[in-house]
């Protein structure tokens, strides 16, 4: 998997969104809108890697989306 | 002074494909809202969803309903029309967005998800091109171009009586 952004994922989200993340953190409590969500899940897709449509609908918290990279690491 | 129930905790959000029966029995709270906060005109048309047009469009397959819902509780859905175009009929089946609404506290991703459900849908039944449009009060734009659509129309209208 190619890795465009120098620091972690989780480094990554953080920055964005200007807060304090655990694995538990649900992007409903920290992002403003869809819209936020949406850019920022195509930022995560274009800086880390290949997520599809349907997986990110079921991406709820930020665990869920550091388990996806670190399962599509493993593959 | 007005007791405020206290809002629980959004659970778990899911997006499924229902059959009309099932998502109309459990929407029919939400269309008031829905209607109160998008349809245009409402002095003069009345909400009054005809149930046994929808049923005709089911039985032909041309119905394509999404729900989200929060540990089993609706909570928004898309409702599409799935047919071919009367100018393009060979051109296979068009997706034409019918209405879609959430409750607002779930407008914080979800929205984006059920699009993203929705296209994912449409495109497991074969759709060739999908028709989505958005209030001028409510504007979209940037999401649905995020999303990869294009704008093509300007959509107006007028009240004749």
């Amino acid at each position: 998997m190619e890795t465009h952004y120098p620091g972690s994922l989780l480094e990554f989200l953080e920055g964005e969104l200007c807060a304090k993340l655990t694995p538990e953190t649900r992007f409903a409590s920290v992002v403003e809108d869809s819209l936020s969500f949406l850019q920022l899940m195509l930022d995560v897709r274009e800086k880390f890697g290949p997520i599809s449509n349907e997986q990110l609908t079921s991406i709820e918290t930020v665990g869920d989306l550091l388990r996806h990279y670190e399962l599509a690491e493993v593959t | 002074m007005i007791a405020v129930e206290p809002q629980k905790a959004i659970g778990r959000v899911t997006f499924a494909t229902e059959p009309l029966a099932k998502w109309f029995f459990d929407a029919r709270p939400l269309f008031p809202l829905h209607y109160e906060e998008l349809a245009m005109n409402q002095d003069a048309i009345k909400l009054d969803l005809d149930a046994s047009r929808y049923e005709e469009l089911e039985e032909k397959g041309a119905l394509h309903i999404a729900t989200v819902r929060d540990n089993g509780e609706l909570v928004g859905y898309f409702v599409s029309f799935l047919m071919p175009h009367l100018h393009y009929a060979s051109a296979g089946t068009m997706a034409y967005t019918d209405m879609y609404w959430l409750k607002p506290r779930y407008r914080t991703g979800y929205g984006a998800k059920l699009l993203l459900y929705v296209e994912h849908c449409w495109r497991q039944l074969g759709c060739t091109k999908a028709y989505l449009s958005c209030k001028v009060k409510q504007d979209h734009t940037a999401m649905f171009k995020l999303l990869g659509f294009e704008l093509s129309d300007f959509f107006f209208v007028k009240l004749l009586r």
